[in-house]
C-alpha cells in the first residue's frame, strides 16, 4: 500500500500549519510515523516506500504525554544504538524510579562511533525506560519518561 | 612535555601550511583521557579547532569503554574540538570523514594498502593502526561541539598478539616526527571536513568503498550477522543476512572470519 505523494504532501502541510510536530497512524494496510521539522520529508518518504511490516515501530504516546506537563519524554537525537551504561560491565547511568538532576547523564546513543551522552533537561524521577540496553533506535524515538520535580 | 612533541616546531609547521585547526593548543605530559580534557575545554568555550595533545594517556577510551594502550611519547594521542554547523541527526557521518583523514596520513607513509574497518578504525594488512572516538555536545537539535579523539600507533613495535595492532614503525614508515604527523592530520581533517560540509554524507561515502576492509567478509553487529555489503548512502554498514539486507548504524562490529572469537572494535 502506498500513499500518493500529493496526499502525503497535503497531510504534512496540514500538520505543519496546525503546529503538530509528530503523528503516528496505523491500520491494517499501513503504519505511518511523521516527525515534522527539518528531517520530516525524508522520514515520511522512507516510511511510505517500505512495506508496512518493516517500518520501524516506536512506542505509541500515552495520553499522559499530551496532558501531563510534568512528564518529559527524552528522545533519540539520531539513528543509532542505545546504551544505558558507559561500558558492558558498568552499572546503568540511571535506574527506573531514580531521582535525576538536571544535566545528569541518562544514557548514550551511539552511531558510527559518535557517542552522544543524553542528559536530563530538568530535575526529576525516571518514570519509564522505553528501550532495552543495546537496542537500535530511530531518530526521535522515545527513550525515557522523566517526571519533573521541584 | 615529555615524549616526541615539540610545540614551537609544530606551530611553525602549522602556520607555514596556513591551517585553521590546531591554532589553540594545549599540550600535556600525561592525562587520563584527552577526550575528557577537550570536552571540558569545549564546555568552557574552546574555539573551533582547539587541540589537546598528550604524550601519555592513562585511560584512553575506545568505543564503549574499550581501553587504548599508549606508552609515553610513543604514539599520537590527542583530541580536537570542532564546531560544525550541524543538526545532531546529521552528525554521525562526520566520524567517517575523520576516518578518511587519518587514513590519508597513514597511506602517505606506508606502502601497504590502508583500509577502513567501518566505521573508522584504520587497518593495514588486517591489523589496527589507528582508532577514533568522537563525542558530541548537543543543545536542542544542534551540535555545539564535536570532540574528535584520535589514537595513532607510531613507535610501538611490540603489541600483544590478541590486539592485532600495528604501527608506523612496524610498517617501515620513516617520516614519523610527531609535529609533522599532527600537521598532516589537521590538514587532512580540514580537507575531509570541508568535503563533508559541501557534499554531505554522499561525498564521504563515495570515497569509502575502495577502502572498505569489511566488504565481502562475514560480520556480526550486535544481533545482525551476515556478509558485509558496503557502506549505505547514510553512512551505515550494509549487511546481507539470511533474511535480506540490513543496515546498521551503531553497535559492536565483530569479524567472524579468521578469528571467530576475537572482537575487533
Amino acid at each position: 500500500m502506498e500513499i500518493p505523494l500529493k496526499q502525503l504532501k497535503n497531510l504534512i502541510a496540514t500538520l505543519d500549519a496546525g503546529g503538530v510536530s509528530e503523528l503516528e497512524y496505523e491500520d491494517e494496510k499501513i503504519k505511518l510515523r511523521l516527525v515534522l521539522g527539518r528531517a520530516a520529508p525524508a522520514l515520511a518518504t522512507a516510511a511510505v516506500a517500505l512495506p508496512a511490516s518493516t517500518v520501524a515501530t516506536s512506542v505509541a504516546p500515552s495520553a499522559s504525554d499530551v496532558t501531563d506537563p510534568d512528564l518529559v519524554v527524552v528522545t533519540s537525537p539520531f539513528v543509532g544504538t542505545f546504551y544505558r551504561a558507559p561500558s558492558p560491565e558498568a552499572p546503568a547511568f540511571v535506574e527506573l524510579g531514580a531521582l535525576v538532576k538536571k544535566g545528569q547523564t541518562l544514557c548514550i546513543v551511539e552511531a558510527m562511533k559518535l557517542m552522544n551522552e543524553i542528559e536530563a533537561d530538568d530535575n526529576g524521577t525516571v518514570e519509564e525506560v522505553l528501550v532495552e540496553n543495546g537496542a537500535s533506535v530511530e531518530f526521535g524515538q522515545k527513550l525515557f519518561k522523566i517526571r519533573r520535580v521541584g | 612535555m615529555s615524549g616526541g612533541f615539540d610545540a614551537p616546531r609544530f606551530e611553525r609547521l602549522r602556520d607555514a601550511r596556513g591551517l585553521q585547526l590546531g591554532r589553540a593548543l594545549r599540550t600535556l605530559a600525561e592525562t587520563e583521557s584527552t577526550n575528557d580534557d577537550a570536552l571540558a575545554w569545549a564546555r568552557a568555550g574552546a574555539p573551533d579547532g582547539a587541540l589537546v595533545i598528550a604524550a601519555a594517556q592513562r585511560r584512553g577510551r575506545g568505543r564503549h569503554g574499550n581501553s587504548w594502550l599508549s606508552p609515553a611519547g610513543e604514539n599520537l594521542t590527542g583530541s580536537l574540538v570542532i564546531r560544525p554547523k550541524l543538526f545532531a541527526a546529521d552528525a554521525p557521518p562526520v566520524t567517517l570523514a575523520v576516518g578518511l583523514a587519518v587514513r590519508d596520513v597513514v597511506a602517505a607513509r606506508v606502502t601497504s594498502p590502508v583500509q577502513l574497518k567501518w566505521p573508522n578504525d584504520v587497518w593495514v594488512l588486517g591489523e589496527k593502526i589507528a582508532g577514533i572516538l568522537v563525542e558530541s555536545v548537543v543543545s536542542g537539535r544542534e551540535v555545539q561541539a564535536l570532540i574528535v579523539g584520535v589514537g595513532l600507533n607510531v613507535e610501538t613495535r611490540d603489541f600483544p598478539p590478541e590486539l592485532r595492532a600495528t604501527s608506523l614503525a612496524r610498517l617501515g614508515a620513516t617520516d614519523r616526527a610527531q609535529e609533522a604527523l599532527w600537521v598532516d592530520l589537521l590538514a587532512a581533517l580540514e580537507q575531509r571536513l570541508l568535503e563533508h560540509e559541501r557534499g554531505g554524507c554522499a561525498a564521504i561515502v563515495s570515497q569509502l568503498g575502495v577502502h572498505d576492509a569489511l566488504y565481502g567478509k562475514r560480520v556480526r553487529v550486535d544481533g545482525v550477522a551476515g556478509v558485509a555489503a558496503g557502506i549505505a548512502a547514510d553512512g551505515g554498514l550494509m549487511i546481507e543476512t539470511d533474511r535480506g539486507r540490513a543496515t546498521v548504524h551503531g553497535g559492536h562490529v565483530e569479524l567472524l572470519e579468521a578469528r571467530p572469537t576475537s572482537s575487533l572494535s
